[in-house]
């Protein structure tokens, strides 16, 4: 009979307790964020200096989930991302850290490069599939280092046609950013916002890692505590544009991991060089 | 009476749904694998880790005893991260690190995702941490492997 009463009461303090929560949640996570803002001078500070006579203006925070997110940039890429042709993607990562300039597999003597520029051209049929592609891995000094082929035979030979589905639109769009931000916290960590850069607007990705305990990469002295990264998509197209990784050392200091830049290109056609190995004239 | 109750459920299941949501905490998919032993009856613990965020994953290696022994750390410990085309995207590995007269050795490896990419067309299968512990009392040697591969 008494018991009623003290359900009630005790409903409401756990409301209250979690309003307190909510409301002491939210400035530390816009200040977590503000604190990474000021440590991405190149992302940001080069997105601004591409368009000085239009100040780039943080439009807006955008009110969607990860999972939303995602969809919004697969749909937008579907419609404007590639066209009918040969479509050329580059992807430029530059590594900031001191580490070694490559690291050789024992197993198989492959070189896995610190920076690298992986070309990929892809060429898309009239109904936007991928249908070929080659794509190559070069160090910066332009050494090939690992290259991968696939064909329906609709261009040159038919070469392992099963691995198409890993070259459409949506693989260059990293939307494994956005699947393993749903895995880990279900996204609730990351931010979205878009910004003003003159005639385009840029979505802006902000995610952060917490680990348990501090921990060591290669090429970086201290220990990191977190690490975060800061992407940036086209928002008309989808596109992919650039990324950097930051990492949290334990004096509160960050250190610039990488940065990634994506361009897509609509060439006419592939070097011949290029052409060369679906016909199978070059060997692998 | 009936609008008191009905309110009363309403308070509890905001209650019970304000819960959840404000205190679902993030959890880094991955895991560890532990061996433990013993070495001239000291107890020891040989544990490898994988651990996976969004923009990282972290592997670790840890060698602990209940006490203090001459050697305690790992003879060799290889991290890697292999595509699904058996393309080796990340790989390390390591020599001879360890502590002198302690209880406790760790190291670790915290990858950055967008640095180690897969080629065109395939993507990550597996992430792992291997490699042989070491465990040396005056000249007793134990040397356990352990090999934790995630997923």
């Amino acid at each position: 009979m008494y018991r009623k009463p003290y359900i009630v009461l005790i409903a409401l303090l756990v409301l209250a307790a979690g309003f307190i929560l909510l409301m002491a949640q939210k400035p530390s996570e816009a200040k977590s964020e503000a604190a990474a803002q000021t440590a991405l001078p190149t992302a940001v500070g080069e997105v601004i200096q591409a368009a000085q006579s239009v100040t780039p203006v943080m439009a807006a925070e955008v009110e969607m989930s990860a999972a939303q997110v995602r969809e919004a940039l697969v749909e937008r890429a579907k419609q404007h991302l590639f066209k009918p042709g040969w479509v050329m993607v580059r992807e430029t990562l530059t590594n900031f850290t001191n580490r070694e300039e490559y690291v050789v597999v024992p197993m198989n003597g492959q070189i896995i490069p610190k920076n690298w520029v992986r070309e990929t051209w892809l060429l898309v049929n009239e109904d936007l599939k991928v249908v070929a592609g080659y794509s190559v891995v070069k160090s910066f000094k332009g050494e090939p280092l690992l290259e991968t082929i696939v064909s329906d035979g609709s261009f040159g030979k038919m070469i392992q046609p099963e691995n198409l589905p890993g070259w459409q639109e949506e693989h260059w769009l990293y939307l494994d950013l956005f699947e393993r931000m749903i895995e880990y916290d279900g996204g609730k960590s990351a931010t979205f916002s878009l910004i003003e850069q003159g005639a385009k607007r840029l979505l802006r990705v902000f995610s952060q890692d917490f680990y348990p305990s501090a921990g060591y990469t290669e090429g970086v002295e201290g220990a990191i505590v977190s690490s975060f990264s800061t992407s940036y998509y086209d928002w008309e197209t989808g596109q992919f544009l650039l990324s950097e990784d930051w990492a949290v050392l334990t004096d509160g200091s960050h250190k610039q991991i990488n940065r990634l830049e994506v361009e897509v290109e609509y060439s006419p056609a592939p070097p011949a060089e290029v052409v060369a190995r679906f016909t199978g004239e070059i060997k692998q | 009476m009936i609008t008191n109750r009905h309110q009363k459920r309403l308070i509890l299941w905001l209650a019970f749904i304000l819960l959840v949501t404000q205190f679902g905490e993030s959890s880094a998919g991955g895991g560890s694998k532990t061996v433990s032993g013993s070495i001239s009856g000291i107890t020891y613990f040989a544990e490898k880790s994988v651990y996976t965020y969004t923009n990282t994953w972290t592997a670790s290696v840890k060698s602990s005893t209940v006490t203090n022994i001459s050697i305690i750390g790992y003879t060799w410990w290889t991290v890697y991260q292999i595509c699904t085309n058996d393309v080796y995207s990340y790989y390390i590995r390591s020599e001879n690190k360890n502590n002198r007269n302690s209880s406790y050795y760790e190291d670790s490896k915290y990858v950055y995702y967008k640095d180690y990419p897969c080629p065109g067309g395939s993507y990550i299968k597996k992430t792992a941490s291997l490699g042989n512990h070491q465990f040396t009392l005056n000249s007793t040697h134990q040397y356990p492997y352990v090999e934790y591969v995630y997923p």
